[in-house]
Formats: structure tokens, sequence, C-alpha cells
């Protein structure tokens, strides 16, 4: 698999999309095609964020059935069915998560020592339960401080306010170090895709992208 | 931080609404950004490990799609039109953003507007309204319909009210499955207002009118909707003669939603007594 950008032209991610565009017709062999496809890499969302199965699971049901209603709308020139499925299935996640997390803070005040917990919790279950190697491996290569701030945001479903009130820095910071982070993943994902062994991906010169790094790890 | 470096946030969903909006606005006019978007979303999408669901979650849900209105594909007239609101590869610049953002902004409302500290205690334990869906997907459909034999500049601003209506009814799902949802008729139930119903959920901090058998408003006023908390209201947005609507802006505490009829374009204060008034209140 080569990964090259937003639209991955590998063939079963051409097939999948050529699959939506029959569940657009309501078409569902194909839609069961798409579900054994995605609902893996749904309720992994989904999971990740909300972390209660059933709670989920629940949610990624939702989800599939919202591919089945919104396939008309995938677009393949905008990117992957699992990109389009995932976005969908992490902001229900995210939705999800914050209005019972509302619940919970209102029924019961911040302790004081939640803010450890929360990220230790979700360090915990990325870093150490989560089997796939590779995503490991690329938040591996980010700094203690942007790894802190995309598995709050991503795997946490926390917004960039909840983050900077968590960390004690301010939220221009958090979306700093979201996107100084973000960029730091993508290229080391692109690399393990490209299966090379410098830091060449993603058209960064060879050397740069280190020294950003390093820069980065300095100064924030 | 210029709006480039919300994209990352926007990605990740940790933008409040207002900034998402921003971000939307800002990707709209931006290829560049729209690229890293697109990207972003590609490992994202790729840092998940997946989840084996069980059997019963696919049973699950191929038993919901008969009750699914699916949205129909975009007219094939429209698919090699320059204007067209699809998003387009990256590079090619779009006068819109992408469906799935525009759909989605509902979800952020959704989540941004749940209110702070309200009671809980008066939570019915009815499960959400979902009879009403069928209703909403038949509203829903009706404009796609209407639609359908339009082409050119009338297809696009179709594509805006159908986009819209889309939006309501996502929105109407998700108050109807919140747990707490409520149902409520008319206090003075005027007699074309009868018929008409607020579904709200508190915990959620939105509600949702249903209109049944209200006609437009007369020429050259707007039916306005309100939150009232006591003997204040606050502008809740206007509706449009026979369709379904979300209510703009979250309860925060009110106790009752009202109706009235004001000049075009709404008050920011009720001029008139109101025509139909539905207690949230337990």
């Amino acid at each position: 698999m080569t990964g090259e950008g937003a639209s991955r032209g590998d063939a079963p991610g051409d097939a999948l999309a050529a699959a939506m565009a029959r569940v657009a017709l309501g078409d569902r062999d194909a839609f069961a095609e798409v579900y054994d496809a995605m609902a893996p890499k749904v309720l992994g969302v989904t999971r990740a964020v909300l972390r209660n199965p059933s709670l989920a699971e629940e949610v990624a049901q939702e989800v599939m059935v919202e591919l089945w209603r919104q396939a008309g709308r995938f677009d393949p020139s905008a990117g992957s069915v699992g990109a389009w499925a995932a976005t969908i299935a992490h902001r229900r996640a995210v939705d999800r998560v914050r209005s019972v997390r509302a619940r919970e803070d209102r029924e019961d005040r911040v302790a004081a020592g939640e803010n450890r917990t929360a990220y230790d919790e979700v360090s915990e279950q990325v870093l150490q339960h989560d089997d796939e190697t590779r995503v490991r491996a690329a938040l591996g290569g980010l700094t203690e401080l942007q790894r802190e701030t995309v598995l709050l945001a991503y795997w946490g479903g926390r917004t960039s306010t909840e983050i900077s009130q968590r960390l004690g820095v301010p939220v221009p910071t958090v979306k700093t170090r979201l996107r100084d982070g973000l960029a730091r993943l993508r290229a080391d994902m692109s690399r393990q895709d490209a299966d090379l062994p410098g830091p060449t991906a993603a058209g960064a010169p060879s050397g740069r992208s280190e020294r950003s790094q390093r820069s980065v790890r300095r100064t924030t | 931080m210029s709006e480039h470096d919300l994209t990352a946030a926007y990605a990740v969903d940790a933008l409040t609404p207002e900034e998402a909006l921003r971000a939307e606005q800002h990707l709209a006019g931006c290829a560049t950004c729209r690229a890293e978007l697109a990207e972003l979303r590609e490992v994202l999408a790729d840092a998940i490990a997946p989840a084996t669901p069980s059997p019963a979650m696919r049973e699950r849900v191929f038993a919901a799609l008969d009750d699914v209105e699916q949205l129909p594909p975009a007219p094939s007239v429209d698919e090699t039109r320059p204007d067209e609101s699809r998003p387009e590869p990256p590079g090619r610049p779009k006068p819109e953003g992408s469906p799935d953002e525009l759909s989605l902004r509902r979800d952020r409302r959704l989540a941004q507007g749940r209110s702070q500290g309200r009671s809980q205690g008066r939570s019915q334990g009815r499960p959400g309204g979902r009879r009403w869906l069928p209703a909403v997907a038949a509203a829903a459909a009706a404009v796609l319909v209407a639609g359908a034999a339009l082409s050119g500049w009338a297809a696009l601003r179709w594509r805006e009210e159908a986009q819209h209506a889309q939006e309501v009814a996502l929105a109407i799902a998700q108050v109807a499955s919140a747990p707490d949802a409520v149902t409520v008729v008319a206090q003075n139930d005027g007699a074309q207002w009868a018929s008409t119903h607020v579904m709200a959920s508190a915990e959620l901090g939105e509600a949702v009118i249903m209109p049944t058998g209200v006609s437009e408003a007369p020429r050259g006023h707007d039916w306005q909707l309100w939150w009232v908390t006591g003997s204040s209201a606050r502008p809740a947005g206007l509706l449009s003669g026979g369709t379904p609507e979300v209510l703009e802006g979250a309860p925060d505490g009110a106790t009752a939603v009202a109706v009235t009829l004001e000049p075009a374009g709404g008050s920011s204060a009720p001029t008139t007594t109101p025509v139909a008034v539905y207690p949230l209140g337990a």
C-alpha cells in the first residue's frame, strides 16, 4: 500500500468507493461490502473516544446507518471511504462523549487530580492496549507535549479549550501543538507507508523535519 | 494564530462551534487547507486500531436500513457543473464547504448547545420520540422530490434547501433519541397550532418544533420562536411555514417555548401575544 496524499489509490479503496456508489442507489449487497470493510474501523473510532464498549457499539451502529443514508454524498475525489467514515464516526463519538461528560460534570464536580487521570487513561489505552504498532510508532515520534495534546483531542474527544484548562496552557498553544503534532504524525505515517528508512516522506527534505521537530521540542 | 492553523484542530473536532464555523468558512476558500484536512483525515483514520463489532450490531444496522430515507445521489446533470457544491479534488477552488462539513455543523451545534447545570430531575422516562422520524424523513424527502425537476441555479438553491432539511432531520433524530426527550403540546391550542408539537431534550439543550397544519405567516410577517424564562423571552429563530425547525440557541433554563407573529425578519422581543406556548417543565 502506498499512501499518496488525500486519495489513496489502492485497489481495495477503489472497490470500496465503487461499492459506495451502489450503496447510494440502495444496493444492500454493496452495503454489506462497505459494512464489513468499515464497521471495524468505525467501531475502533467510537471505542477509542467513548471507551464504554456498549456505548461505543451503539454509536458505531448509528454511524453505519448514517453511511447508508449519506452514501449519495460520498465523493471519492475528496478522500477515501475510510477517512469519510472515520470523520463521521469521530464527530458522532465526540458529540456523545461531550454529552455524557457534561452530565457527569454536573453531577460530580471535577476532582483535583482528574487532569492526570484523564490523560493517563487515554494514553494507556492508546499506547499500551492498542495493537497497532504503527500508531504507537507514529505517536512515538511526537514530543511528549504534542502526544498528550493529540491524544486528548482525537482519542479523548476534548476541545482545545478543555485541553487548555487541563494542561494549564493557553488555547493558541494547544492549537499549535495539535498542528505540529498532526503534521508530525502525518509525516511519520506516510514514511511508514512508503517504507522508507529516513524522514523524507511527504516531500520534506531530509533532515529539515528532524530539525524543526527538535525546535518544537524546545519551544513548546 | 491564522485561520490556516485551525485546520488541525478542526480535523480532530477540537474546536468550539464558532471556531469550527470560522474554519469551515476558511476551508471553503482555501485549497491548501482543504488538501491538508483531507490528508489529516486519512492519517487519523489510519491511526485508529480497528475493533471487532458483534454480530448483533450487524443485524441491528441492517434491520435499521428499512426505516432510513437515503439521500439521493447528486443528480447526474450536476456532476460536471463547475459550480457544483460537492467537494472537489484538492487544488481546485470550490464555492462551498464540503457536504459532510455542512451536515456536521448541526452535530457541533448540538454539542455546544448542551446547557450547563440544568436539572436532570425532570427527565422523562419516555424512550425518545422516534415516531417523529418518518414525518421528518417525509418532509426532507418532499424537498428533495421538489428539487429533482430543477436545474442550474435552481438546482443549487434546491440543494441548499435539501441540505437544511437534512440538517434539521439529523438534529431531530438526535433530540428524538435523547434519553430525556419530551414532546409537548401547546398550552393554548389556538386552532391551527393544536397539532403542532415541540420536542425537547434538556440533556442536549435542544428543542425542535414540528408544525402541522400551520399556514404561512401573513405577508410581511414571520412566525417567530422564543425561549421563555419567567417573563422574559429570547429569540429562537423563525419558522418557515410547515417545515420542522430546530430552535436556535440553547434553552438555558427556559421554562417554555412560545410562537408569536412578528414583522418579517423577526423582532428582538415579542411584539404580539403568543399564538402558542409550549411548557418545557415537567
